[in-house]
């Protein structure tokens, strides 16, 4: 018998009815998915870019992913995929690296990019005035060779396990603009710049020779500086925004729960809430005494006051990295009368002064995170006293290892952990800690230069548990930058290091 | 004209009375004290008696009682790191009093002597301090409080510091109008003409007689002073954390305006409202010490 047989005609109408209906919801959420091309969008940001340098960190970092392209970018999953290199062969040996580069890419200025602008780029971001922080995953390059217009060899003097961070970093400049690189931008990027207002407001248009056929989808980006981040995210609730960057983690929740906004972090994992302590100052010198302090930190409750959304870390890495013990997570468990026990063991029974470094001009985050400090501390009775420090005086203290303890934050820790080493100043062999150790800087050397992952791995384990074990910087929380953007703003993406990546991005008209 | 001056004297004379009995006089007759006065004692013995009266600690955070709302344990709530909102609000009425009273004492002598020194001698010396005066006053209080705060650093002290010397040129300019107007009439001319020294004319003389025009504007300067210290505070540069300040309290409020409104509501209105009777309190002292108005 036939199954439609037993089907009234009304219910059979019904059911087609209902079939052509779902069919139609299917077909508009079709439509919804597919791309659409111009628009404009408004985006604020809290700090203005001081220059276009795609390799000065800090506030340029908003609009480098609009004007430069690297090589090779990570994805969210940290594997490399093509940007301007089309393809890439790694040796044998680990010794060099061949990148096929894209043809007919154009500079802003309408000059094709060849291989002798990778080789310039390159060597300019290892410029030590240029970009020192970039040097050291360059250090086993021994040099850059063009092989012909469009292909490049990079050939290293030892195994260079990190080759992706530094490509991922490796923006490429036109070597003919290079000299005013600060005030006008020189790259490739889907976006150019067409007016800038220094320090308010600046205009992106749609690159229209830009090497990605039909990319960017939208015509135009415009930047705004809110300098006051709660105004900011007032600004995408009245819609005088499309998309905001960074600001408070305290808002993300309000504004995540309004159905025409979408949020999200910037990075993942990549910026850690440290407090940094100096290894040469009284009572900081004593281990046993840094790990009370560790012990005394209570990382749940920072999470939950202050930063929304981000987790708590004791290891400087997440679960994802080769480097990471899971037993070390109840190292850093909070346990005051633990705390408080080997505080007394160390010989501080009763306490001891401290003085915090923050900086509320870099991070308001940080002096709230102080003031929990301070009450974590006094429970176990360490009387800490806060010292709010201008931007410049702060830098320049941690510069010259001047403080006791001082909060701070740093970046890349969802890179390979030989970025971590190489580059980030916290965890480098000169580090404002005054932290010195033979194994460390044993580990830390094969870490950097072994190919071989399982000696890598057990290389940074060892790291990773020396770090919580001598705790001269206790790893807090993951605190990333947070967005937020009008609902039907799609495909946003950001890079590894923050900054918004818009080629993809479209608006539902 | 003369004689009419001759029969105030007189009666002047005639009523001399105690300092209580007077102020006492003065209050009832001016039913404008009322209000203010008895606000203003209030808050004042409430701010600082808050080491007695406040249940808990300003700067203890007790884990677990972030953000709750005004209850009986807490009556005005917690903030957002679970310290009683009662008692810092209290502990930060006391701040604001204090760098009033601080600003104001330190600024009114400073301004008192220069101004009693350029109107008294006038010429030259009047000339070098009149233009020092002016180029203070020519600054915004503002601006004033963050160049004391980036030279000594950010504390409550140095906004004080800061409020003292704002104050300093207002006190000056008003002490210095006074005695120019005062030390040429008869009574200074004949205490000078019996051979007083010019410290007896300023200060048994001349004084006397502009301290009601200089204890009106102290009043307003107490005010004037707790607003800077609330604003250097809001903007970091005055009293640092945990010290519990009005201007701090609003400051880490913003943040939860929508979901603790109280939070700043109520450092807000206890500051507004120290201010108000302030205001009043000095409107009432201008009446009530106005020789126009007096009968």
């Amino acid at each position: 018998m036939q199954v439609t047989d037993l089907i009234e005609p009304t219910t059979r109408f019904r059911t087609l009815a209902v079939t052509a209906f779902i069919a139609l919801i299917f077909g508009l959420s079709g439509a919804q998915g597919q791309p659409q091309e111009g628009g404009s969008i408004r985006v604020g940001i809290t700090e203005a870019p001081t220059s276009y340098n795609p390799w000065d960190l800090g506030p340029p970092l908003r609009v480098t992913g609009l004007l430069y392209n690297v090589l090779v970018r990570y994805d969210a999953d940290l594997e490399p995929q093509p940007e301007l290199a089309e393809s890439w062969t790694l040796s044998e040996d680990g010794l060099s690296i061949e990148l096929k580069l894209r043809q007919g890419v154009k500079f802003h200025s309408g000059r094709e990019m060849t291989a002798e602008d990778v080789v310039f780029s390159l060597e300019t971001a290892l410029d030590p005035d240029v970009y020192a922080n970039l040097k050291p995953l360059a250090a086993s390059i021994q040099q850059a060779v063009t092989v012909d217009q469009y292909t490049v060899r990079l050939e290293f003097s030892e195994p260079n396990p990190a080759v992706f961070d530094l490509l991922d970093l490796l923006y490429i400049v036109d070597r003919e603009q290079w000299e005013d690189i600060r005030n006008t931008p020189a790259g490739t990027g889907p976006f150019r710049l067409s007016d800038a207002l220094a320090g308010s407001r600046y205009t992106f248009e749609r690159f229209d020779d830009y090497w990605a056929d039909g990319l960017p989808y939208l015509d135009r980006i415009t930047m705004t500086v809110v300098s006051d981040s709660q105004a900011m995210a007032l600004n995408l609730e009245t819609g005088a925004l499309d998309l905001i960057i960074n600001f408070p983690a305290r808002e993300l929740d309000r504004l995540d729960r309004q159905r025409n906004i979408e949020t999200g972090h910037t990075t993942d994992g990549a910026v850690i809430l440290a407090v940094v302590m100096n290894t040469q100052r009284e009572p900081l010198q004593d281990p046993k005494v840094r790990q009370a302090i560790n012990k005394a930190i209570n990382r749940d409750r920072l999470v939950r006051l202050i930063l929304e959304g981000s987790t708590p870390r004791c290891q400087p890495w997440g679960q994802s990295s080769i480097g990471f013990v899971p037993e070390l997570a109840d190292d850093c468990d909070y346990d005051p009368e633990l705390a408080q026990q080997m505080l007394a063991e160390a010989g501080y029974e009763d306490g001891f002064e401290l003085t915090v470094l923050t900086s509320s001009q870099r991070s308001g985050d940080w002096t709230r995170f102080a003031e929990l400090l301070q009450s974590d501390l006094a429970n176990i009775g360490i009387r800490a006293t806060i010292q709010d420090l201008e931007s410049a005086a702060y830098v320049q203290r941690r510069r010259e290892s001047d403080f006791q303890m001082q909060i701070h934050n740093f970046g890349r820790a969802n890179k390979d952990p030989a970025s971590l080493f190489g580059t980030v100043s916290n965890y480098k062999l000169k580090n404002p800690s005054q932290y010195e150790s033979e194994r460390y800087a044993e580990l830390i050397e094969i870490g950097a230069t072994t190919l071989d992952a399982s000696e890598r791995k057990k290389a940074y384990q060892e790291l990773a548990r020396i770090i919580v074990e001598d705790a001269f910087v206790l790893n807090i929380a993951s605190r990333d930058h947070a967005w937020a953007a009008r609902a039907d703003l799609h495909d946003l993406k950001f890079s590894g290091e923050g900054s918004p990546l818009l080629e993809r991005t479209w608006l539902e008209q | 004209m003369k004689i009419l001056s001759v029969k105030t004297e007189k009666k002047a004379e005639g009523t001399r009375r105690s300092g209580s009995q007077r102020l006492r006089r003065l209050l009832i007759r001016n039913r404008d004290f009322l209000l203010p006065g008895i606000t203003l004692l209030i808050l004042i013995l409430v701010a600082f008696l808050a080491p007695l009266l406040t249940p808990y600690d300003p700067t203890k955070q007790v884990y677990g009682d972030e953000l709750l709302g005004p209850s009986f344990q807490h009556w005005l709530g917690t903030d957002a790191l679970g310290r009683d909102l009662l008692s810092r609000t209290l502990f930060g009425m006391r701040l604001s009093l204090t760098i009033g009273l601080v600003a104001a004492t330190i600024g009114g002598i400073l301004g008192l002597s220069i101004g009693l020194a350029a109107g008294y001698y006038e010429g030259w010396l009047d000339d070098i301090l009149g233009r020092l005066l002016d180029t203070l006053l020519a600054f915004p209080a503002l601006i004033v409080g963050l160049t004391v705060a980036v030279i000594l650093g950010p504390s409550a002290l140095n906004a004080a510091i800061a409020a003292a010397i704002i104050n300093i040129p207002i006190i000056a300019r008003i002490t210095r109008a006074g005695i120019i107007g005062e030390k040429d009439r008869e009574y200074s001319q004949a205490a000078v003409a019996l051979g007083a020294g010019d410290g007896r004319v300023l200060l048994k003389h001349l004084l006397p007689n502009i301290t009601p025009a200089i204890l009106v504007q102290l009043t307003l300067t107490i005010a004037h002073s707790m607003i800077l210290e609330a604003g250097l505070s809001f903007l970091g540069l005055g009293a640092q954390p945990p010290e519990p300040s009005l201007g701090v309290m609003l400051q880490n409020a913003r943040s939860y305006m929508r979901d603790a409104p109280w939070l700043a509501v109520v450092p807000g209105a206890s500051l507004s409202l120290l201010l108000l009777a302030i205001s009043f309190f000095a409107d009432a002292l201008r009446d009530a010490t106005d020789p126009r108005k007096r009968g």
